[in-house]
C-alpha cells in the first residue's frame, strides 16, 4: 500500500506552515501575538505530520526509518521542531522561517517522489539498537543542519555588510547539542555492530564517513573554544563539516567504495 | 601581536601542519622503501608492553617537562585540530579509495592507500593524534578538579577506547565455521584463509528460516528488466493484494506456500525445494481485459514461473526474503561437556572468551539449507574499549550543558 493518503497530510501541514511563514514575515506590528500565532500554526503542522508518521509506522509494522524517503520524512518533522523550540527559546524569527521552509522542501521532495513501502526488514536490522541509533542520528543531523542554516545566514549578513556577530553563539548551541547526539549515534552504532556483525568497528564506508563527519565537528568545537572571535573561519569550518555530513548521509551510495558497504539500503 | 618565527614558542598551527606533512611524507616513504617492515602491532603480551610504554612516555613527559614547548603544544588546541585533520583526511581517502583490494593505480598500491588501516601513514597519524589527546587529557586530569569531569570523560574515554582498540586489534580473532546438519565441526577458517582447530566442536542440530511473504513485480518481456520505473519501490508483497502496478490491477485468488507445477497449474506439495506459488487475477485498467494465471518464485529445485500478461509485460514472483534465521546447535568441549543453544542474527552466544554469531547459510537453498555459517570472535581487549565507549557516552551528556549555557565573554582562553 502506498502513502496512506500522504498527499492529504502533507497538504494540511504545508498549508499550516505556509500561513505560519506569512505571519512571521508580515506580522511585524504586533510582535507578541504574531509570534504566538506563528508558533501555534507551526505546531499544528508538526502535529499533523507526527500523526502521519505514527499511522505509517503502525501500517508498516516496522519503524519507518529505512529508506532515504523515510528519513526525509523525519527531517521534515525534526527540523521545524527544532526551529520551533529554538524560536520559543530565543525568538529568532528567521530561523523558524527557514526551518519551516526546509521541512516543507523535504515534504515536497517526498510528494514528487512517492515511494511505496516495503514491510520487510532484514534480520540484521531487527535489533533493540535500531530505533535509538537512528533517532539519535536524525536528531544530530537535524541540529547540525540548523547550525549550517545559521552559518549560511551569517555569511549572507557578512556579504551584505550587516552585523552578524551574535550568530556564531547560536550556531555553537546547535553544534554542541548536535555533536552530543552524533557521538551517541556513532557509539550506539558501534555497540550494535558488535552484536550484529561481530565487531564494533570495521571501517565500512558508511562508518568511515560517519567518523569523518564526527571528526569535522570535533575540529569546529575545538577551533571555537580556542578562537572565540575568529568567526569567519569558524563559519567556514561549519559549512565544510555540513558538506561532509551530506556525503555521509546520501553521497556514500555514489562513491567508488559503496559496493563494499553493508549499509547501502534501497531508497 | 608580534610576528612569531616558525618553531619559536609557543608553537601553533604552522608547526602543526609542518609536523602533519612531515609525518605524512615519512609514512609514505617508509611504506614504499621498507615494505617488508610492516606497520603491525605485536600480539599479547607485546601489545600490552607497547601500550604501557606509550602511556609511560606520555605521563613522564607531562610529569617531568610540563613547561617544555613540546608538551605545551601537544596538549593545545592547534595540535588537536591539526592531528584530527590529519586523521580525518586519511579517513576521507579511506572513504573514497576502495579498501582491501588491489587498486588499478600502481601508485595507490605502492603507497598502501588501498590498505590504509595497516599502512605506516595511518600508524603515524594515530600516534600523533593519541599523543595530543593523551597530553590534552592529562592537562585537566592532574590535578583533578570536579568541574573538569565532563572534559575528562570525553577525552580520557576517547583516548582509552582508541588506544585499546588499536592495541587489541592484533589479538582480535574472527573465524568462520561451516556447520552442516548432524556433523560436529571443530575446524574454522581465519581471515587469512588458514584453517584453525578449536578446542570445542559445534554440531548444527537444525537450521531454520522464517520468511516474509514473497513479492511480485512487473517485468518487460524484451529486456527482462523491471517495467514500472516511475515509482521507487515497484515490488508488492502478495499480502498487499489487491494493488495497482502500472496499467494493471492485481488480485490474488489462491496462495500456496509450497507448491509444485503439475501440467500448467500448481498444486500444494510438501517436498524439499517446493517454492511458493500464487494464482492471480489481473485486470488491464486501459481496456478492462481480465486474465488469470500462475506465478512462482522457483527454487534450487524448480524453475521460476512467470505469468505472461501480453507481448510486453509479465508478472514475476521474487524468492521470499528471510525475516529471521537461526541455528540450533550443540557445543561439545574437549572435556566432553555438552551444551545446546540457539544462535540468531543480533543474538550472539558467549562461551569462554569467545562469542558465537549466526553469520549466513547456503542462500541458494534458502530455507532448505543444511549449512549454517557461524562466526567465532575473540577480542580480549573489549572490556577496556567498552569502558572508553561508556565514558564517552556519559561525556556526551555533558555537552548538553555546554551547549545550553552561553559562554561568557572573558571565558575565552584563546590567543586571538
Ligand atoms: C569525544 C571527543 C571530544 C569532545 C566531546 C571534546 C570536547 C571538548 C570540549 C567541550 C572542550 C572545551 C573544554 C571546556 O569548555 O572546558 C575541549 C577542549 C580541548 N580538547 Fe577536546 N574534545 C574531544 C576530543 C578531543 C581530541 C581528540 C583532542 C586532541 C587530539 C582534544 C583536545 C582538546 C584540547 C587540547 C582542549 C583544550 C583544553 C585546554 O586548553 O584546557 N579533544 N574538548
Amino acid at each position: 500500500m502506498a502513502w496512506i493518503n500522504f498527499e492529504g497530510y502533507a497538504a494540511v501541514t504545508l498549508l499550516l506552515w505556509l500561513t505560519s511563514g506569512f505571519v512571521l514575515l508580515f506580522g511585524k506590528n504586533k510582535i507578541k501575538s504574531a509570534n504566538k500565532l506563528a508558533s501555534l500554526l507551526a505546531g499544528a503542522g508538526l502535529a499533523c505530520l507526527l500523526l502521519f508518521i505514527i499511522l505509517l509506522w503502525s501500517k508498516l509494522e516496522r519503524p519507518p526509518m529505512r529508506t532515504l524517503g523515510e528519513t526525509r520524512l523525519w527531517y521534515a518533522f525534526l527540523l521545524p521542531l527544532i526551529g520551533l523550540v529554538s524560536f520559543l527559546q530565543w525568538k529568532y524569527r528567521w530561523l523558524l522561517g527557514y526551518s519551516l521552509f526546509m521541512g516543507a522542501l523535504f515534504l515536497g521532495i517526498n510528494y514528487l517522489h512517492p515511494e511505496t513501502y516495503s514491510k520487510s526488514l532484514m534480520p540484521a536490522l531487527q535489533s533493540i539498537w535500531f530505533i535509538p541509533h537512528v533517532i539519535v542520528y536524525m536528531f544530530a543531523y537535524a541540529l547540525l543542519a540548523a547550525s549550517s542554516l545559521v552559518a549560511v545566514k551569517a555569511m549572507y549578513q557578512d556579504y551584505r555588510g550587516k552585523n552578524w556577530q551574535t550568530l556564531p553563539a547560536l550556531a555553537d548551541n546547535f553544534v554542541y547539542l548536535g555533536f552530543s547526539f552524533l557521538t551517541m549515534g556513532l557509539l550506539f552504532g558501534a555497540l550494535w555492530a558488535k552484536e550484529a556483525w561481530g565487531h564494533y568497528w570495521t571501517w565500512d564506508p558508511k562508518e568511515t564517513w560517519a567518523f569523518i563527519t564526527w571528526a569535522a565537528y570535533l575540529i569546529y568545537i575545538h577551533y571555537r573554544y580556542k578562537h572565540l572571535h575568529k568567526h569567519k573561519q569558524a563559519m567556514g569550518i561549519l559549512i565544510i563539516s555540513f558538506v561532509l555530513l551530506l556525503v555521509c548521509w546520501f553521497g556514500v551510495n555514489y562513491l567508488p567504495t559503496a559496493q563494499n558497504s553493508v549499509h547501502t539500503y534501497s531508497g | 601581536m608580534k610576528q612569531r618565527n616558525t618553531w619559536q614558542a609557543p608553537w601553533s598551527y604552522r608547526e602543526g601542519w609542518i609536523i602533519t606533512g612531515g609525518l605524512a611524507i615519512l609514512g609514505i616513504v617508509w611504506q614504499v622503501f621498507l615494505p617488508a617492515f610492516k606497520a603491525e602491532l605485536p600480539r599479547w603480551p607485546g601489545n600490552l608492553i607497547l601500550g604501557l610504554f606509550f602511556t609511560g612516555i606520555i605521563v613522564s613527559l607531562y610529569w617531568f617537562f610540563p613547561k617544555s614547548s613540546l608538551v605545551k603544544w601537544l596538549s593545545s588546541v592547534p595540535a588537536a585540530v591539526t592531528s584530527a585533520s590529519f586523521y580525518c583526511g586519511l579517513a576521507i581517502l579511506m572513504g573514497i579509495i576502495p579498501q582491501q583490494q588491489a587498486s588499478p593505480s600502481a601508485l595507490i598500491n605502492l603507497t598502501g592507500l588501498n590498505q590504509l588501516t595497516i599502512s605506516w601513514i595511518f600508524a603515524l597519524a594515530n600516534l600523533y593524534f593519541l599523543s595530543s589527546l593523551g597530553l590534552a587529557t592529562l592537562k585537566r586530569l592532574i590535578p583533578f578538579k570536579k568541574k573538569n569531569i565532563g572534559y575528562i570523560l570525553n577525552h580520557l574515554g576517547l583516548w582509552l577506547a582508541l588506544t585499546t582498540a588499536a592495541l587489541g586489534s592484533s589479538d582480535l580473532q574472527r573465524l568462520h565455521m561451516n556447520c552442516y546438519e548432524g556433523q560436529p565441526e571443530w575446524r574454522a577458517t581465519n581471515q587469512q584463509g588458514q584453517v584453525v582447530e578449536l578446542p570445542i566442536a559445534i554440531e548444527l542440530l537444525d537450521f531454520k528460516i522464517e520468511e516474509y511473504a514473497p513479492k511480485l513485480t512487473l517485468i518487460d518481456n524484451q529486456t527482462g528488466k523491471i517495467a514500472v520505473t516511475d515509482i521507487k519501490n515497484p515490488y508488492f508483497s502478495i499480502t498487499d493484494t489487491p494493488f495497482q502496478l502500472g496499467d494493471y490491477t492485481i488480485e490474488m485468488e489462491l496462495y500456496l506456500p509450497q507448491a509444485g507445477l503439475i501440467g500448467d497449474r500448481f498444486e500444494r506439495v510438501n517436498e524439499i525445494g517446493s517454492p511458493p506459488a500464487a494464482k492471480l487475477i489481473v485486470t488491464n485498467t486501459v481496456n478492462q481485459q481480465k486474465s488469470t494465471g500462475w506465478v512462482s518464485s522457483g527454487s534450487f529445485r524448480q524453475q521460476p514461473y512467470a505469468f505472461t500478461l501480453n507481448e510486453r509485460h509479465s508478472l514475476v514472483m521474487l524468492p521470499p526474503e528471510a525475516q529471521k534465521y537461526q541455528s540450533d546447535i550443540r557445543i561439545i568441549t574437549q572435556e566432553g561437556q555438552q551444551l545446546s543453544t540457539t544462535l540468531e542474527v543480533n543474538k550472539p552466544f558467549k562461551l569462554g572468551g569467545w562469542k558465537l554469531y549466526q553469520l549466513s547459510y547456503d542462500s541458494e537453498k534458502g530455507k532448505w539449507s543444511t549449512l549454517s555459517v557461524i562466526e567465532l570472535v575473540r577480542d580480549p581487549w573489549i572490556p577496556a574499549v567498552y569502558l572508553g565507549i561508556f565514558m564517552l557516552l556519559a561525556g556526551s551528556l555533558f555537552l548538553f550543558r555546554e551547549g545550553t549555557t552561553k559562554r561568557k565573554k572573558g571565558e575565552n582562553h584563546g590567543l586571538d
